[in-house]
Order: C-alpha cells, then structure tokens, then sequence
C-alpha cells in the first residue's frame, strides 16, 4: 500500500468533517460530578483480546468498531470502571447485548434496557453496549453504578428502541427477554446470517426466527443455500412458501419464505404451537414491507 | 403445517444424532476417511491426558448443536472461560455435556483474577478467595464438581504469572478436587509467561497463543519447547490468526493450513481454533486424521507471513532502543487506524492519551530503533504525530 500523507488525509477529512460529526462523538466519557476520570484506554478491533481476551472474537462478529473503557475515582479505594463498546449498527449492538443477556436477570429502564447484576450494570444504548462495574461492595457501589450510568445515557445522546425485525416475533408464548439477533452462522451453518430469533414454550423450549433480506431473490437464495448442505430427501414441501426440513441436527424444522423473509421455527415437537406460530408468523410478514 | 401430516411431523420430530451426522455431506467425508485413519493423539505434559491435535474453542452459546457433533467425530476437548457471554457458554456446555460420560471429555474453564490493570499486573483485591468464589460459579454453570484443566485467564507478565495470591488459589483448587489440572492463558509476551510457569512450579498446563503470522514465533516455539520438557502440556489458542490477513475480512487465511502449521510442533499437544460451524468443525476435525501440509497449503502460509501491511504485533523490540522512550506500538497502532482503518479519530484519541512530545523524532539524527518487521518507524511516527495538533472534533 502506498500510504497518503496525514496532510492530504487531514484535509481530506475537514471537508467532510461536517458530514460525519456527531455529538455524541465528540468525547466519549462525560464529567461527572463528584468523580475524576483517573484512566482512559481505547482499543479497535485489532487489539480488542488485549482488553477482553478471548470474548473478543464474539464481538467482532458483530461490526465492532471501538472500545473506550474508563475508570472513574471517587476515593483510592472506590472506583468504577466503564466499557463502552461501539458497533456498527442498532443491531449489531443489540446483538452482543443479546447474547450476554439472560432472562432472569433483574432489568431497569435505561437507554433501551439495561440490568444490574452483583456490581455489574450493563445496558444497551444505541450503537453502545455499555458495561459498568465496581468492587465496592454494598449500596454506595449500587448507587454509583446507576448514577455513572444515567450521566453516560444522557452523554451518549443515542436513540432508544429495539430493531425493528424483532416486532416480526410472534408474541403468544413468547419467553420474554429471549430475543437475540444472530449476525452470522446462525444454527451453526454458514449459509444462515442475519437472524433475528427468540424462545417460545413453558418447560421445553423451541425457537422462532426471522432472517430479513433485501429481496424475496435473496431470501430464497438463502434457503436454497442451505438446503444444499442437507440431503435432498430432507427438504418436503414448498406450497405458498411452506417447507418441512428434517435437519441432521436440529430435528424437524417448519421453514416460511415469505416476501423478504426467511422465516421458520426450530426445535417445536407440538404441533399445535408449531402451526400456531407459523401462521402468526405468515400473517405478520404479509403486513410487513 | 398445512402440508403435512401429523405422523411424519412426528416422527421426523426425533432426532437420532449418529444417522443424522452421516446423513450431511461433509460428516460423510470425514466418516469415510476416519475409516482409513487413525486420529492423532498427544500427551498434555505430565498431566497423562491424552488429546485428539484438534480441540474445540467454545465460541458461541447459541448452537449447542455443535458440541455433540464435535464428540460425534472424535473432538474431544471443549475450552470456555468464566466470562465468556457473561456464563452463558459454560451454562450451554453444562447443558450438553451432563448427558455425557465425564470421562468421555476434557474440559477447560479460565477464570480471570477480580483485579487486573491495564498493564497486566495485578491488583491488591486479586485475592484467592475472589478467584475461587468466581471458580465456584464456573463449576455451578457446567454443573459439574471439577474441570479437567482450571486456567488463570490472560496472564501478559511474569510477575501476575507468578502471584502469590494466584499461585495459592489454583493450588488450593488443585487439592480440593474443583480442577484436576491448573494452568495460565496467555497471548502476549507469551515466551516471558511460558517461563514464568516453568519457573513456578505450580502449573501444569499453559494455553498460549501461537500462530503462523507471529513475528516472535521462533521465540514462542523456543519457550513451548523449554515447557514441553519440564513436562507443562502446551494447548495452542488463536491459531488462525484471525483468520483474515485483513480487517475488511476480504482476504481470508488459509485456516486449515494455519492450525496445521501450528501442530506441526510436537510440543503442542492440541489446538483449540474457535468453532462456530459445522463446516469448520469437519475441517478441523480433518486434521485430526491428516496432519501433512499439501503444497498449496504451504504456499498459503508463505503468502500470508509476508502480508504484515500496517499490522504492530506490539513484539516492542524496538522500544528499548528508542532513546526518547516513545511507546512505538501504541504509535504503530495509531498509523495503522488512520491508513489501515480509515480512522483518524480514532487514532487521534490514542495519540492524545500518550502525551508524545511535538515532532518526537525531530532531536534524533538517525533512528536506532529497529522493528523486526521491516517498519521504516522514525517515518510513521513523524507523519502520524501530526494527527495530534488537529482539534479531535474535525476527525470525527
């Protein structure tokens, strides 16, 4: 590679400096009354094990762009520590939040949901997973932790709100807080991307998915994808965009391509709650654009 | 489900896991040649366990589908952490594995000290007790009375490699049966750690990163070699190097070639290249049969090692010989964010929290720092500091 001069690349970027400024971006940790930021490290994609080791890979899969993380002091033996992860987009941040995210966690109203765990406060705002933690033990850590993350809320100036694909999920039977989004290689083949899904039952859990495309062509190819990596015999069906799948894996899956979607539902052994989510599903798909 | 009927839903509901493997074309590749060879086992030191080359880095909790299919074709090490998804990883293999004989797999968990510093030391509060609370929440998740190998996770530095308070907690672990084996990560100044293991006199079992683009490889293969004889078993993590030559991800490693490079070192027992899907799964299982590079594969790997571009592996050789003491990694990381990555802001934003002095290298008349990599380093430094003397907000 032949490199340009930062001279040519600074004036390359104050032209469209203006195009790409935000204000959120303009510093990432806030001044926060009563507390002194003591350290501040970032960290990119190529060095984000130096910070999280081998959790790091997860991210990555999910349009990571950044990772500031600050300590806040109060005294020498109170600190907090903050981890501001940035990613690509409101579904890529969604969708690391999601797959750290379980559902019995005790959840709270901040950015678009946030929990508190044993000095941990972690919360989903925008583009930001943001992770905030203390060693003080007891109600003054608590209390730290949501004061730091309510400052960081207002400073992060991110819009709330869950994706939208997930509004697709049938809404009866539905165990709440278990949607996730699954970027890649989801079920475990690389031929499914892109996955929007969450669990559904009382004891025995099945899941439902939606795999939104940018044409019907795509979200057949995709299919079509992956059922190419199965036998052929597995595959039945196909009328008013209906298949039966006998995965090697997975059992019987019930598949839906409709409009832009692939949709289906994994892992359901009762018929009756596997048709009645098919057919929620077929009915919120035929209203979606 | 209007187009089938009750009993073939039903009975295709039933999942038989051995038919099902042998049923996908490429389980049936791989079934076909396990027929014809032998899978390649190791010896992990002194600990006695004897482990297929190929392991399982456990990436993901969501398809748990994949861990008996790995068992299924003879992989028979799983490696989490305690952090991993916030526990959610080791719940899953907890899951799945509790159906399964415990002596019909090896597992590994590491547990990270309560209070690591950016530098890789550790804290006063990185006390044994808060390292074995948090082992006991790892064994509550897998749901099993002990691992196979406890691991101190991400240790960069001899002196947290040999803390005392560390060194108590594993062994305290070791005697109460919660860990049959204890050992370090490690995937910085890895040769500094490997010895520091060999030195304590404590661990078994070192997971180390090590791959084919590591500038410092013949220093990482000397280290693994000193472990291997003092008995410590090497487990080999970050093999593939990312995977990808570049962050755009459009100029894919050769993965099979890069784990096979990796084991061709005896002294490494096994592998443990993350997995996330079936395909990867039966390549890498492959290997556990074949081992031999093919000659494209050997060309990849030369391809590869000369494609270093923009990328600082941090080695900091030449930060000893720099005489203004300047953190030439953190700058190299810098030019690359800018020219690499197309990120000035964020480069800018690592600048400033290194305090460097205007023009650093103007006092010098030549540059007596050397990096190994061929890096012309008095140039990109010179032409990257200017960053700092732009406002961050027009680089955003």
């Amino acid at each position: 590679m032949k490199p340009l001069t930062v001279a040519a690349a600074i004036l390359a970027f104050l032209c469209c400096a203006s195009l790409t400024r935000t204000e959120g971006d303009a510093s990432v940790f806030p001044e926060i009354p009563g507390w002194k930021l003591v350290e501040e490290s970032t960290y990119g994609p190529d060095n984000l094990w130096d910070a999280i080791d081998g959790a790091a890979d997860l991210y990555l899969e999910y349009s990571f762009v950044d990772l500031h993380i600050g300590r806040y002091a109060k005294s020498e033996n109170f600190e907090v520590k903050v981890e501001l992860y940035k990613h690509g987009s409101l579904a890529d941040a969604f969708g690391i939040y999601s797959q750290e995210r379980n559902t019995d966690y005790h959840f709270i109203d901040l950015g678009t949901q946030g929990y508190v765990d044993k000095g941990v406060l972690n919360f989903l705002c925008g583009l930001y997973y943001v992770k905030i933690s203390t060693l003080q033990s007891g109600k003054e850590g608590e209390e730290a932790l949501l004061a730091i993350a309510k400052e960081l809320e207002e400073h992060l100036k991110q819009p709330k709100g869950w994706p939208k694909p997930l509004r697709m999920l049938p809404t009866v039977g539905k165990e709440p807080n278990s949607e996730q989004y699954i970027a890649n290689n989801f079920l475990g083949y690389s031929a499914l991307g892109g996955a929007y899904t969450a669990s559904y039952g009382d004891k025995v859990l099945h899941k439902v998915f939606i795999i939104p495309r940018a044409s019907p062509a795509e979200a057949k190819k995709m299919f079509d994808d992956y059922a190419k990596i199965i036998p052929k015999s597995a595959v039945t069906g196909g009328r008013k965009g209906w298949y039966e799948v006998r995965d090697p894996h997975y059992g019987v899956l019930q598949i839906l391509l409709k409009g832009k979607c692939l949709a289906g539902v994994v892992g359901c052994n009762d018929r009756v709650t596997c048709e009645r989510s098919l057919k929620e599903l077929e009915s919120t798909l035929a209203g979606s654009k | 489900m209007n187009n089938f009927n009750r009993r073939q839903f039903l009975k295709s509901s039933i999942l038989g896991t051995s038919s099902a493997l042998l049923a996908m074309p490429a389980f049936r590749e791989i079934g076909r040649t396990g027929v014809d060879r032998k899978v390649i086992t190791r010896k992990l030191g002194k600990t006695g366990i004897e482990l297929p080359i190929v392991s399982f880095g456990v990436m993901r909790a969501d398809n748990p589908a994949l861990i008996p299919a790995a068992l299924e074709l003879g992989v028979k090490h799983f490696d989490t952490a305690h952090g991993y998804q916030r526990g959610k990883n080791e719940e899953m293999l907890g899951k799945v594995l509790k159906d399964h004989r415990r002596d019909s797999f090896v597992i590994a968990t590491k547990v990270p000290p309560e209070d690591g510093n950016r530098d890789g030391t550790l804290g006063s509060r990185s006390t044994s007790k808060a390292f074995l609370q948090r082992l006991d929440t790892s064994l509550e998740r897998l749901e099993m009375d002990y691992v196979d190998i406890l691991y101190v996770h991400g240790i960069v530095r001899r002196d947290a490699a040999l803390f005392p308070a560390m060194l108590e907690a594993v062994q305290i672990a070791k005697k109460a049966g919660k860990a049959r084996f204890v050992g370090m990560s490690t995937h910085k100044n890895e040769p500094e750690v490997i010895q520091a293991a060999i030195d304590s006199g404590v661990y078994d079992v070192v997971l180390t990163s090590v791959n084919f683009k590591q500038d410092h490889y013949p220093e990482v293969k000397r280290a693994i070699a000193n472990a291997a004889k003092a008995g410590i078993g090497i487990i080999a993590m970050k093999p593939m190097a990312g995977a990808f030559h570049d962050r755009e991800k459009k100029k894919p490693i050769n993965c099979k070639a890069a784990l096979k490079f990796v084991l061709q070192d005896e002294n490494v027992t096994t592998s443990i290249p993350g997995i996330t899907t079936f395909d990867q799964l039966v390549m890498n299982a492959s290997i556990n049969q074949d081992l031999a590079l093919t000659d494209e594969e050997r060309a990849d790997l030369t391809y590869g090692k000369s494609e270093s571009g923009l990328y600082c592996q941090a080695c900091e050789h030449c930060v000893p010989d720099c005489p203004k003491g300047l953190p030439i990694p953190e700058i190299m990381r810098a030019y690359m964010y800018t020219y690499g990555y197309g990120q000035p802001d964020m480069a800018h934003t690592l600048l400033a929290s290194l305090d460097l002095p205007e023009d650093p290298c103007s006092a010098c008349g030549r540059c007596t720092a050397a990096c190994v990599k061929g890096f012309d380093l008095a140039e990109r430094i010179t032409d990257i500091s200017r960053l700092t003397r732009i406002p961050g907000e027009f680089l955003s």
